[in-house]
């Protein structure tokens, strides 16, 4: 959980950035770089990239340990993701909403900051709840590099007292109340900060 | 260079690997959505009992990992005597996983059609069934067209996870060739590189057209 | 003349809201009846408790031989529905089909019409409606206007003895009323049964037999359009009509 929560943390970092970036187009080169970043992480599974970097990196001597590996690797893929969420929520506030806050004189950083940037947040906090979901789930996948999650333990309880099934359950139902459990805090705060979206329910 | 050679010497592991890939895709999604199809209607009766059980199976299989539910499907079911092949465990589990998912994308495309629509077809007298089959449906599958491809596109890649429980697919073939040529980084590479290629351009095309459509999943 | 729809006595309410507070009406055949009232009188919820969009509390609506009480399910309502066309505010045509389709639908898929004798009949509706070259057209292609009276047209195609018309030029821009109300006009002449809800005064006037007016979930007056607007007997009316009528 530690990892699921600092990877969301630095993806929702990075990758409100780079959503900014990608919607500003500020220099070509730096577009096309990041279209390509984005295209190759959304388009390729996770388990992949997670394989290429612990497994294909210490070809040129480049060990990383698994934890770190995997952090990594999650963390370019999500940060992929959120960039397209962020870039998709940025367009979807209205083009007047900046002449509104030209017409008023505020410097371009304020009316990103303070006008752009709120209204983003409320139109993609759903499918940011939806995401941090997904982030749950990738984590499980890093058990296929020796990082000890709930799977990975799950996997390693079973070698040794052979409940197979009872032991899955039980990690299937602690998957769930983790899912549950973030995703009600989450839409907590969906309402709370952001009522008028709430309200057409998500 | 000689990396490159050597993987080459692999093709048609590889091949297989990607066409069994392909093949697990297809039939998941064909299965998958058959099935979101049935659930997400069920859940537009009124029957209490079915709309709780529909809940039941969506809710699991939305909110817990693939991973879980294929060792679930594989090694579970063995422990309790349902001795299911890898390929059997795989197809049901994916099937399964893909129905969830796709009742709750068709079911919130049924309930963004506006009520008018219904009464409009009550008026005409059409039954409840050709009300859905002719009105309702059409203008769902419209509306959610390309999020389902979205989510096609994601299933395709999740299909790599089906070779951690040992399903020969793509990934599971590539490191067969990694450990007869000893080159990880090459071989990824490529097996990254077919995907690339398979999913790029329907991410593509569902990014430009839903632009268009302004049909938003949530 | 026989009565083509009998309202007994009918009550509806949403939660503790009561909109229809028993109300009653004899309509007869080939009569129009415009029902007019400030909104939020029930005269929408009334329309749609006749074909039972709504579902009715208590009371009785008895249409041609049928009967709708509270315990009316929607397969009695189907066959109830069979006689009766229905013309929305919000057009509630089929986008993904087109006029053609719209229009067919019901000879389609109720009556198993062939396709030749459907296309016969809608060119006949399309022409009485007057867009005889939109046959082939999406929904989405046309303008409001043009959209309303395809929907009149798809009402029509299920040849029903009566039509309800509920607000039919509400959302609609002001320079295309007339050409609905001059599709109502003609069907009113060739006799058709209406019942219509509207905020059109003038046209309430000129077109209807008989004037309902709605208040709080009452009929609160009934009568011909010279009775109730040059010589209204209620307070009431008066007051709804001098405020609609002022501008």
């Amino acid at each position: 959980m530690a990892i699921t929560l600092s990877v969301f943390a630095i993806s929702l970092i990075f990758g409100t950035f780079f959503g900014y970036l990608r919607y500003k187009k500020v220099n070509r080169l730096v577009d096309g770089i990041l279209g390509i970043y984005i295209d190759v992480m959304r388009n390729t599974p996770l388990l992949v990239q997670i394989f290429f970097i612990f497994y294909g990196l210490p070809q040129f001597h480049i060990m990383i340990p698994s934890v770190p590996a995997g952090m990594i690797a999650l963390s370019l893929c999500i940060t992929a993701y959120v960039a397209e969420i962020i870039r998709g929520g940025i367009e979807s506030v209205p083009f007047g909403q900046w002449e509104a806050g030209r017409t008023l004189n505020l410097s371009k950083f304020c009316i990103f900051w303070h006008i752009i940037f709120p209204q983003t947040m409320r139109n993609v906090f759903p499918s940011l709840i939806n995401q941090f979901a997904q982030t749950i789930f990738s984590t499980s996948l890093l058990c296929a590099i020796d990082v000890k999650d709930l799977m990975q333990q799950t996997t390693i309880l079973n070698s040794r007292t052979f409940r197979t099934l009872e032991l899955y359950v039980a990690a299937l139902i602690v998957y769930y109340c983790l899912t549950i459990a973030s995703t009600t805090v989450l839409r907590f705060i969906n309402r709370r900060y952001f009522p008028s979206l709430s309200r057409r329910g998500e | 260079m000689n990396s490159w050679l050597a993987i080459w010497g692999f093709r048609s592991m590889l091949l297989e690997g990607f066409l069994i890939t392909v093949l697990l895709s297809v039939i998941a999604i064909i299965g998958g959505t058959i099935l979101g199809m049935i659930v997400a209607v069920g859940y537009t009766g009124k029957n209490k009992i079915l709309r709780a059980i529909l809940t039941i199976y969506v809710e699991i299989f939305r909110g817990s990992p693939l991973l879980l539910q294929l060792f679930i499907g594989y090694f579970g079911m063995a422990y309790l005597g349902f001795e299911l092949s890898i390929w059997e465990a795989c197809i049901y589990i994916m099937i399964l996983y893909t129905g969830a998912y796709v009742s709750e994308i068709i079911r919130s495309g049924i309930e963004s059609i506006p009520k008018g629509q219904y009464e409009a077809a009550k008026c005409i007298g059409l039954s409840k069934i050709d009300t859905l089959r002719v009105i309702i449906l059409p203008q769902t599958f419209k509306k959610v067209k390309f999020t389902l491809i979205g989510f096609f596109i994601g299933l395709t890649k999740d299909t790599t996870i089906a070779s951690l429980v040992g399903f020969n697919e793509l990934l599971k073939q590539s490191k067969l060739v990694i450990n007869a040529t000893g080159y990880p980084l090459q071989v990824y590479f490529v097996v990254g590189a077919l995907f690339f290629i398979m999913c790029l351009p329907l991410s593509k095309f569902a990014e430009k057209n839903s632009v268009k459509g302004a049909s938003r999943a949530v | 003349m026989i009565d083509m729809i009998k309202v007994n006595d009918i009550y509806k309410s949403y939660g503790d809201n009561s909109v229809l507070k028993g109300v009653s009406m004899e309509i007869k055949n080939g009569e129009v009846v415009v029902v007019i009232g400030p909104s939020g009188s029930g005269k929408s919820t009334f329309l749609r408790c006749v074909n039972h969009l709504e579902k009715i509390d208590s009371g009785e609506i008895y249409i041609d031989d049928g009967k709708i009480t509270k315990k009316t399910t929607e397969k009695e309502a189907i066959k109830i529905r069979k006689n009766m066309g229905m013309v929305f505010q919000q057009f509630n045509l089929f986008p993904h089909k087109t006029v053609f389709e719209n229009i067919s639908i019901g000879l389609k898929y109720i009556k198993k019409m062939p396709k030749e004798e459907m296309m016969e009949i809608v060119q006949d509706l399309l022409n009485k409606v007057g867009l005889p070259d939109k046959i082939n057209s999406y929904p989405g292609e046309l303008s409001g206007g043009q959209q309303q009276r395809i929907a009149i047209a798809r009402a029509l195609a299920m040849n029903p003895d009566c039509i309800l018309f509920d607000e039919p030029t509400s959302a609609l821009d002001p320079e295309v009323i007339g050409e609905i109300l001059d599709v109502m006009k003609k069907l009113a002449k060739d006799g058709m049964t209406m019942l219509i809800v509207t905020h059109e005064m003038r046209f309430a006037r000129e077109v209807a037999d008989r004037v309902v007016v709605m208040q709080d979930g009452n009929i609160i007056e009934e009568g011909s359009p010279e009775e109730i607007f040059t010589n209204p007997k209620e307070e009431r009316t008066r007051k709804f009509l001098s405020a609609v009528l002022e501008h």
